[in-house]
């Protein structure tokens, strides 16, 4: 084994024994994730754990160097550690089919070095972000199109104060997020995203640069606070920007140190102690939006009859779901809400479980974040 | 009002052009310009860095409360959001 990296040993600053000691969370095994976990693997790292819901389709292959024609229907994740324990049998690979949200526990982020962030969505790197800057996980996020890339790093384990994803994004973003949902945060049935053509050249100039930032940063030369490298690869101009950490962010402006963070069953009122102990007027935000009731308003047969309750994820339903099921007619008003005060969930919801990946509220001067299980899960 | 020369140019460097402008123009101002003078997709977000300081430029706030001085050259950058599929 030591043969295989005798190279790598002439490099003065490469600290081969200490990669062996690291673990890499790759979320998303797409083009870039393909490249990175490549990477990684021939850099000798001791662990890649990879999340990817999504199946190969036959026109990934032209950009995607783990995958072959055989894979085609396969789980990304899987296939691509298939092909990476190829490449370092010394290294521990792990693949795990299905969302990150859904997939990655605190306990699990925790277990990262660094967390590749290689997805082709806003929402995904918000999520991904929010928990990385919430654990103080470094995460380091990617991005293409045809001909540039960009690669930036943001080391929340070194520095807690700094900036994250979402601290320089431009308002116009989150307008565009918008424009998937309805008015109340419905998805709407008509949407399709974007297609937006990328390469292998630009895949594996974001997988090198991504790569390459998560190495060096362990240099102790290495720079700090977060940046990012942008590269057009036609022209072959480049910049590098820091990226300042914005007190009005979206992201950073719900967080507070210092900060606890604590597992209960989401079942309300059963297995929340902490629940006792608070005034009942403490407003508890969950991690995801939650659709509370169906109301009636303006119908004149159905709008007498008391709102239906429904707590669950609002992104478990769509403007087709606003057609009533009494009067079949009338459009029914989704009331969708992140925010609940303590009191409102105990007299409300008790017995009832509280979907989400999370909820925090303040208490004593600290943030008190809670992961929500599901009964005798991890 | 303070007025600034600045030079504004996409990240392939294609298009370039130095103008005089209020230094209370935001940042938000220069990217529209940017999108609307040279016709760049409407389908993309773009932020804004200053290459002599390389900091980002905050579409919020005005040039001149961002330490914009003359003789900068301020990219527009296309957010980018693929790298999966
Ligand atoms: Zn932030």
């Amino acid at each position: 084994m030591t043969d295989r990296y005798l190279r790598h040993n002439l490099i003065d600053w490469f600290d081969q024994d200490l990669l062996k000691t690291l673990s890499a969370l790759v979320v998303g095994a797409g083009a870039v994730g393909n490249e990175v976990i490549k990477n990684l693997c021939l850099l000798g790292i001791g662990t890649i754990r990879i999340v990817d819901f999504d199946t190969i389709e036959v026109h990934n292959l032209t950009r995607s160097v783990l995958f072959t024609e055989a894979d085609v229907g396969k789980n990304k994740a899987l296939a691509a550690a298939e092909a990476a324990a190829k490449l370092d049998p010394y290294c521990s690979i792990e693949a795990i089919s299905g969302d990150f949200w859904d997939k990655i526990s605190f306990a699990k982020l925790q277990e990262a070095s660094i967390v590749f962030c290689c997805v082709d969505n806003f929402e995904a790197r918000f999520r991904i972000n929010r928990m990385c800057s919430l654990l103080g996980v470094d995460l380091i996020n990617t991005g293409i199109d045809s001909r540039n890339v960009l690669a930036e790093i943001f080391p929340f384990a070194r520095d807690p104060d700094s900036a994250c994803f979402e601290c320089n994004l431009p308002p116009s973003t989150y307008q565009r997020v918008a424009e998937r949902y309805s008015c109340g945060w419905l998805q709407k049935v008509s949407f399709e995203a974007r297609k937006i053509p990328t390469t292998a050249i630009t895949a594996s100039f974001a997988g090198a640069m991504a790569t390459s930032l998560f190495l060096y940063s362990f240099r102790e030369d290495s720079e700090p606070g977060a940046r990012r490298l942008f590269y057009d690869t036609v022209t072959g101009s480049a910049s590098k920007v820091n990226l300042p950490m914005n007190p009005a962010c979206v992201c950073c402006s719900t967080q507070s140190a210092p900060r606890l963070l604590v597992r209960a069953q989401r079942v309300i009122g059963q297995d929340l102690p902490w629940l006792k102990s608070l005034p009942l007027d403490v407003t508890v935000t969950v991690s995801d939006p939650i659709l509370v009731t169906w109301e009636m308003p303006n119908c004149a047969v159905c709008s007498s009859t008391a709102p239906e309750c429904v707590l669950d994820l609002a992104s478990n339903y769509n403007e087709s779901h606003t057609i009533c099921t009494k009067c079949g007619l009338k459009q029914r008003l989704a009331v969708i809400r992140d925010q609940f005060s303590l009191g409102e969930l105990v007299e409300k919801f008790s017995g009832r479980p509280l979907p989400g990946k999370f909820l925090c509220f303040e208490g004593d001067g600290t943030q008190i974040v809670v992961e929500l299980q599901d009964g005798g899960s991890e | 009002m303070t007025e600034i020369n600045i030079v504004i140019r996409t990240a392939d460097q294609t298009r370039k052009a130095e103008v005089t402008l209020p230094g209370s123009h935001t940042g938000a101002d220069v990217i529209q310009a940017a999108v609307d003078n040279w016709s760049l997709p409407r389908d993309t977000d773009y932020s804004l860095v200053n290459t002599r300081s390389a900091q980002p430029v905050q579409p919020a706030n005005s040039l001149e409360k961002q330490g914009v001085q003359n003789g900068d050259v301020l990219e527009v950058q296309p957010v980018l959001v693929a790298g999966l599929s």
